[in-house]
């Protein structure tokens, strides 16, 4: 696949993974606050509702207090009627007719009554005041028989006495409990104030809790998210939610923006490799020079001399001519190994090899300023396994680099070997500029550079660490100002013992 | 008959190989050498009337070589051949006094020609550049 | 020996100055005129084509960029030829692109101004120097050069102050430096530009952005309308390869790899 087929597959997936988002279902910020606040509003409502019925409730319980109030202060007039009568001989009619007005006033209010909470009794004592009355009624019809002289009417005295007892005693009984029942529902419309603020002020914590987590969590993560992409990874932005909300929206952006990023960048990748390109192909039109130069003059002499020379001569010759050639060869060749556009694979590679074609590369640059590359490559180190050009481009950038830092007395050196565990390291070492601290932690960053417009891109760094990454290895570096640079480029070798 | 001391520096072998023969053949007493510490050396201690010089070689280059050829001998005929000739490298080989430059890739006659035309303005009559030769 | 470039928008000034030098070196003098008349012949054209081409910056001529070059490019390669075969001394104001190339040239800029705000004396002959400004603009153009600029030349010479044997007198002594001294590499140079312009005279109308390099009679030739296909390629290779000098012909469609040979 050619790396224009693959930027395209990458943006099929971003668009992909745009739709994607933008199908899920919403569910915004607004309409959570909305929620929440409706939430608080039918709460509101039915506590209200609530307390209205529960005033409602005592106030009927209050006035069925009274009837009962009103109930037992007729049935006590009456009894205490009931006692003149027996006493003093009057008063009956008196009686009967409280008795009436309590036995109205207590079919009146039955039909109250029922359902209530306390039912057992109201039979009763509508059978007690039946009774009651009835006794009562009897001895007004044995005066109007009798005018003159009363028969004894002990039994119904007795009677009399204790159907009014019950009545008193369960119209009390019954007042009592309609008051409790008053008593219980004040009580309870007291309490749910108290409860419904301590359960406002634990929903408030929680809404805020809730609402600010929903709010801070995607603010953090978008936070964090921008750190990496800061760091130059530009893989889009996964959201934290399976549903659509107002980040969503910035995250699409996001994502947006880092596709038009990562394709800018890559251009600038590009740009930079050019650059790389340009200097050597520069340097490498020179270096033909020299072969095609050999060629030239072997050619020109086997011409010239070809009487005075013996076979044997004539075969070394003929052999410089074809050497020379080979020579031309491999400097176009290893040019063309870095510029050709080939699709990323990964293969087993000789680093030692790979590193001493790219100092090659650079080797005109060095002999043009002067600068002595010495190579010091440990032998017999197993292969790591990597991309060919990546790994060209990223020495390339290193030597570059460092050429940039040398002047006149410069040295380059640049060392591979084994590091510890399972790594290689290769160094590129210069005695030139170094570093200065305050410089150091940003020179991995993209589009850092010290050097003047047009010279430097400051990019060869950030995107040799990318690359460097993606072999699964890192780029180090020490530098004492004035002293040296060390670049170290440690790479896993393969196979890689299994271990972690 | 007076030869010409003709110095030869490249670090390129096949150079030195190809051209001392030609040289010779003209009347010139050739020394060839393919590393210019060496080179530098022999300057030191020996008076060269023509020196031929490569400029991009390791350690010293071809404008040191020079100038250091200038400094005990200034009437010495200083050839500078490169493979790297640009018009700044053309006028500070110049001002250094060199006697000429060539670019490489050049034909061997070429340079005859321009160490033939020195040795005869230094006096060296005898040498010429008239060889047969079969046309390229 | 050693070619000497006089360029300045003091038509008159400059002139002097040159006649004295040529004089005095005993070195043609080589004019505008000069070119104009020599690619007349050359290429038969009117010669009053050939001097509308070296004047100002018209919508007009514009609109006939790509002929205006093509004379341009006539005028620049009789120059060129003039220089191979022998030293000259130019006055003028074409060809800096071909100056800069050629080691033994000694580019010179004649100015005359007043230094900062010297109170302007009036000449012997009680007149300014003309200052013809049209070139400026020209020069902007078609180089896209500052001809004012003095880092682009090798020495400047402020003819405000001296009379024109003084300013010959400088550039004789200047061009005695040995590093203006031709080598057998900038006379290659020449001749490899010489046939360069050759090539470019040729294409330059069908290929307005047209870059050819030579050496070694292998011609390198860019353009942009090589990248649309290899038809105008293949066409470019045959109009050039049959010219003499031409033996080998490359054709660049990048500019940086171009830039490298
Ligand atoms: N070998 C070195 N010595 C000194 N400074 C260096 C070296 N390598 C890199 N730097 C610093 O790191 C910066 C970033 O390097 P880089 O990313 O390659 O971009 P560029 O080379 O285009 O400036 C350089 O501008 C330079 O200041
Ligand atoms: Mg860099």
């Amino acid at each position: 696949m050619t790396p224009d087929e693959n930027a395209i597959d990458k943006k099929d997936g971003v668009i992909d993974n745009e739709k994607e988002l933008l199908e899920r279902p919403v569910f915004s910020f607004r309409l959570q606050i909305i929620l929440g606040f409706f939430t608080f509003f039918i709460l509101s409502v039915v506590v209200t509702v609530g307390a209205l019925i529960a005033i409602n409730q005592i106030e009927k319980k209050f006035s069925n207090v009274q009837t009962w109030e009103r109930f037992l202060f007729n049935i006590e007039q009456a009894r205490r009627w009931e006692k003149n009568y027996f006493l003093y001989g009057r008063n009956l009619e008196e009686a009967l007719s409280t008795t009436a007005e309590a036995k109205g006033l207590l079919d009146e209010n039955l039909k109250k009554f029922e359902g209530s909470e306390i039912p057992v009794y109201k039979e009763t004592i509508k059978k007690n005041l039946v009774l009651y009355q009835s006794n009562l009624l009897k001895l007004r019809q044995l005066e109007r028989e009798n005018p003159e002289r009363m028969p004894p009417v002990d039994d119904i005295e007795s009677n009399l006495r204790l159907y009014g007892a019950r009545i008193v005693n369960e119209a009390e009984n019954l007042a009592a409990s309609e008051h409790e029942m008053v008593i219980r529902w004040l009580q309870l419309v007291q309490k749910v104030p108290a409860y419904f603020l301590v359960f406002l002020f634990f929903l408030m914590i929680y809404m805020t809790r809730f609402l600010s987590r929903r709010f801070m969590k995607p603010l953090k993560y978008l936070v964090n998210e921008t750190r990496r992409i800061a760091k130059g990874d530009f893989t889009p932005v996964q959201p934290l939610r399976k549903f659509r909300d107002e980040f969503t929206t910035v995250e699409v952006a996001i994502n947006r923006m880092l596709r038009e990023l990562e394709s800018r960048q890559n251009s600038l990748i590009e740009s930079h490799k050019l650059r790389a390109v340009g200097i050597l192909t520069a340097g490498v039109a020179h270096e033909l020079n020299n072969p095609i130069n050999n060629i030239m003059l072997t050619a020109h002499s086997l011409l010239d001399e070809y009487d005075d020379l013996t076979k044997p001569e004539h075969i070394d010759m003929i052999k410089d001519i074809i050497g020379e050639t080979d020579r031309s060869r491999s400097i176009v060749h290893n040019l063309l190994d870095f510029t050709r556009e080939n699709k990323s694979s990964f293969e087993p590679i000789d680093l030692g090899s790979l590193v001493e074609e790219t100092t090659k590369l650079a080797k005109n640059q060095a002999r043009v300023r002067g600068v002595p590359i010495k190579l010091d490559m440990q032998s017999g180190l197993p292969p790591v396994m990597g991309d060919r050009q990546k790994l060209k481009q990223v020495f390339l950038n290193l030597v570059l680099n460092a050429l940039d830092a040398v002047d006149k007395n410069g040295l380059i050196q640049v060392r591979v070997r084994y590091h510890k565990l399972n790594f290689l390291s290769a160094q590129v070492e210069d005695n030139g500029s170094g570093i200065d601290p305050d410089v150091l932690p940003h020179i991995f960053d993209p589009f850092f550079t010290t050097k003047p417009v047009g010279k430097g891109t400051g990019l060869g760094l950030s995107v040799s660490r990318g690359l460097i990454n993606k072999h699964g290895g890192n780029i180090e570096v020490e530098s004492r100002p004035g002293k040296y640079t060390v670049f170290t480029v440690i790479l896993p070798y393969y196979p890689a013992s299994p271990t972690g | 008959m007076k030869r010409p001391e003709v110095l030869l520096i490249d670090d390129e072998p096949i150079v030195g190989q190809r051209l001392k023969t030609g040289l010779e053949k003209m009347g010139c007493a050739v020394e060839v050498s393919k590393d210019p510490k060496e080179a530098m050396a022999w300057v030191n201690e020996k008076r060269f009337d023509i020196v031929i010089t490569d400029i991009m070689m390791p350690e010293i280059n071809g404008i040191q070589l020079l100038e250091a050829v200038k400094e005990i001998n200034p009437d010495a005929r200083v050839i500078i051949i490169t493979g790297f000739a640009t018009s700044e490298l053309a006028r500070e080989s110049m001002e250094k006094g060199a006697y000429d430059m060539i670019a490489k890739p050049f034909k061997p006659a070429d340079l005859r020609a321009m160490v033939a035309q020195a040795a005869n303005e230094m006096g060296f009559t005898d040498v010429t550049d008239g060889q047969e030769r079969h046309d390229a | 020996m050693s070619t000497v470039a006089i360029l300045s928008r003091y038509v008159n000034e400059s002139r002097k100055i040159a006649e004295q030098t040529a004089f005095r070196l005993g070195y043609p003098l080589v004019t505008m005129e000069d070119l104009v008349k020599g690619a007349a012949t050359d290429w038969n054209v009117p010669e009053s084509e050939l001097s509308e081409a070296l004047r100002g910056v018209t919508l007009y001529d514009q609109f006939f960029r790509k002929r205006k070059m093509k004379l341009i490019s006539m005028m620049e390669l009789k120059l060129c030829e003039l220089m191979v075969e022998k030293p000259i001394v130019f006055c003028g104001y074409i060809g800096y692109p071909i100056f800069r190339e050629i080691s033994h040239v000694l580019e010179v800029l004649v100015l005359a101004r007043p230094e900062s705000q010297e109170k302007m004396p009036e000449t012997e002959k009680g007149t300014k120097p003309f200052a013809d400004d049209k070139i400026l603009k020209w020069l902007k153009n078609i180089y896209k050069m500052e001809l004012e600029d003095p880092n682009l030349y090798d020495l400047s010479i402020n003819i405000w102050h001296m009379d024109e044997s003084e300013g010959a007198d400088v550039i004789i002594n200047t061009l005695g430096q040995r590093r203006f001294t031709p080598t057998t590499y900038s006379k290659k140079v020449i001749k490899d530009l010489e046939l360069a312009l050759r090539i470019k005279t040729k294409l330059i109308e069908k290929l307005p952005d047209v870059r050819v390099k030579s050496h070694d009679n292998t011609a390198y030739v860019y353009s942009k309308a090589f990248k649309r296909g290899r038809k105008t390629a293949i066409e470019t290779k045959h109009a050039i390869m049959w010219m003499d000098g031409v033996d080998y012909v490359e054709i660049y469609k990048d500019p940086k790899s171009f830039q490298s040979v």
